[in-house]
Order: structure tokens, then C-alpha cells, then sequence
């Protein structure tokens, strides 16, 4: 049966370094369930390490938690990668592992980066610098996770730093991407007017929340049963009556 | 060469950090891509750049630059003024391009 997720595609927890330390699995799956979200997706800096902690939180409530992951790539634009479970995404955190920079995470500079258990509970800290770009290509990173069989989906597009456009200024023809996340959607049509390439691609609005507040859900989704990377493929595509919108402030 | 006189010579405008003028520049550093300057520029050196998010502050701190000097009438975002003074770098702007400020640096420091 069909059915409208409401979907927050582009969330961070306590450990990206940015991450509020309020962004605990109980904290962010308890507001997404208050604001009506029904589908969420975990995408901390470089690393995934707190999937599994939001998954089982998310399980617990009723929503669905993707695995996934904010690439920075060499260019310094930041993409964000989805899977299904935490076994689908390791591969890819491998691959980001060893393209790290080198460089340790300085907390008085950036902050602190906690991966946790499900009830919050700190479990160790991650040494390497995950606020910095790794060494892979934007053309490495969209064929390594395609090849694993992710989405891959550039972010917040219209932001004037580390995005697709602010940094590369067009949309490479040879990637295949999956959609193009905006923020705030008047902002990606104006580029859009310069940049047509943007509108080929179906957008999904996200919030790239850091604390609890910015959690918005503005992408619905419409999906025959639960929500999968299989199912969200067809909504970008718009097939068999799976779809993808969503609504303006 | 003292900050103080490349300021006053580029006419850089201080944001922050003027307790920091008294430093030695020991050179110019050129480049928008934050991962580069992290991994090539050197200590005391003076960053021109077109960034002015807060992570060039992190970069500063982090390769002890003798400041960082935004470009081109960029504008700096509020949140990195606050770092830099929270970090005690010593942030400047400018009107004018890279390419003009990095030349007239250049000249200074070759004489």
C-alpha cells in the first residue's frame, strides 16, 4: 500500500564535532516523533559510527533510521550518502577511513565527537578530525557509492560554502546523482535560473539540523510499505506512483 | 616585517586580534581550499582568502598564522569574528583581490 513518510533526510548527532551534545539517539528520535517525522536519516561528518545507536532508537519509536554518512570530499563539497542498514554503509566507511586527512580532532577548536549507545551513553570518542575534508574525488566518492549500491544526494546546494555549486559552480554531466538537497528551496531556484543542470534532478528540502530545534521534516515521500534506499530510488525517479515534494515555508 | 606595517601599508582593515600586531609576518599564503592551507601553509605566514566562515579560524589557530586577511569586499560571517576573538587570531579585510594584495606583500617582504 502507498503510503506519506514524513522524511528528514540530513541529521547530525553529538558526533560530528558541530553536533550539539543535546543530539543524543533519544533526544533526536523523541523530536522527530513529536514533529510528525517518520522517516529520518543520520548523516554525521565522515563517519557512521552512530547508526546502529539511532537505528535501535529509531526502532523503538516507530521510525525509520537510513544509515548515513555527510561526505566531505577533496573539493570540500559535502554529499550526503544513504543505506539501508549499517552492514551497507561500512563499506563506504572504510573507504572515507582511509582517505582521512591525518589530522587529529582539535575540541577546543571544533568540538567534542562522542559516539554513543542508544540511551546516550558515551562510548568512545573519535580521534581523527571529522569536520575535514577527506582526500577522495567527488567523482571517487558518487561511483564508490553507487557501486555499493547508495544514493547519493549533493547537499544543501544553495549554501554559499561547501556545497556542489559554491565550490565545483556547475553540475558535473558524468555523475549520477540520485537528487540534490536544497535548503532553502527560493534560493536553489534562483541559482536554477543560471544553473539549469539543477533543475534536471528532484530536490528534497532538509533541514542539515546541529541541535534539536532545527528538526523540520519538510520532504514527504510517498512509498509502497516501509521506507527503503530501493523504494526512495523510485521517488526520485517518480515511478509507480512512488513520489517525492515538499512543502515551502 | 611587523603585522602592524603590512596592515598599514595593504590598508587592511583589523577586525580582531589587534593586541596581535606587533607579530612578524614571515610571509604571504595564497588559496580557498581550507584542506590545502591546513596541510602547506607555515606558521607566521599572513592567509589570503575569499572563506569567511568560521573554519578559517580553525585553520589559523591550528597553523599559527599571523592572520587572515578576506579578500575581495567578501563579507565575514558574525559567528567568525566571535571565534577569532574567542582564538586570538587576528582577522583583516580587504576591498581589494588576492592577486593585488599577495603582489604588493611580496614586494614588501622582497626588499
Amino acid at each position: 500500500m502507498l503510503k506519506v513518510y514524513r522524511g528528514e533526510l540530513h541529521v547530525h548527532s553529538l558526533l560530528s564535532p558541530c553536533g550539539q551534545p543535546e543530539m543524543t539517539p533519544e533526544n533526536v528520535i523523541g523530536e522527530a516523533k513529536e514533529k510528525g517525522i517518520s522517516l529520518l536519516a543520520l548523516t554525521d561528518h565522515n563517519t557512521a559510527q552512530n547508526v546502529p545507536a539511532f537505528q535501535e532508537a529509531g526502532r523503538k519509536k516507530g521510525i525509520y533510521v537510513l544509515a548515513g554518512m555527510e561526505v566531505e570530499t577533496k573539493e570540500e563539497v559535502h554529499v550526503v550518502c544513504l543505506f539501508d542498514k549499517y552492514e551497507d554503509i561500512l563499506p563506504l566507511q572504510k573507504i572515507v577511513s582511509e582517505h582521512f586527512s591525518g589530522v587529529e580532532n582539535d575540541e577546543r577548536l571544533w568540538g567534542t565527537q562522542w559516539v554513543v549507545d542508544e540511551r546516550g551513553k558515551k562510548i568512545k570518542k573519535i580521534k581523527e578530525a571529522l569536520i575535514l575534508a577527506t582526500g577522495l574525488s567527488l567523482k571517487k566518492l558518487v561511483n564508490e557509492v553507487k557501486r555499493l549500491g547508495g544514493l547519493v544526494i549533493p547537499a544543501h546546494i544553495d549554501r554559499p560554502r561547501y556545497s556542489l555549486i559554491s565550490n565545483l559552480g556547475f553540475i558535473p554531466a558524468e555523475l549520477e546523482f540520485d537528487a540534490l538537497e536544497v535548503r532553502r528551496p527560493f534560493k536553489a531556484r534562483e541559482l536554477a535560473l543560471e544553473i539549469p543542470e539543477i533543475n534536471k534532478y528532484p530536490w528534497i528540502c532538509s533541514s542539515d539540523a546541529h541541535f534539536l530545534g532545527q528538526l523540520k521534516g519538510s520532504t514527504l515521500f510517498q512509498l509502497k510499505d516501509k521506507p527503503s534506499i530501493a523504494e526512495l530510488r523510485l521517488a526520485f525517479k517518480g515511478l509507480k506512483g512512488r513520489k517525492v515534494w515538499f512543502n515551502e515555508e | 616585517m611587523l603585522l602592524k606595517d603590512v596592515v598599514e601599508k595593504l590598508d587592511l582593515k583589523v577586525l580582531t586580534g589587534e593586541e596581535l600586531l606587533n607579530n612578524e609576518v614571515s610571509g604571504g599564503f595564497c588559496s580557498d581550499l581550507l584542506s590545502y592551507v591546513m596541510a602547506n601553509s607555515q606558521k607566521g605566514q599572513l592567509w589570503f582568502t575569499i572563506q569567511g566562515h568560521q573554519n578559517i579560524v580553525a585553520v589559523a589557530s591550528l597553523v599559527e598564522l599571523a592572520g587572515v586577511v578576506v579578500c575581495d569586499g567578501m563579507s565575514v560571517e558574525e559567528e567568525t569574528i566571535k571565534k577569532a576573538e574567542e582564538q586570538e587570531i587576528c582577522l583583516l579585510t580587504s576591498d581589494r583581490t588576492i592577486f593585488k594584495l599577495a603582489g604588493e606583500l611580496y614586494s614588501l617582504l622582497k626588499d
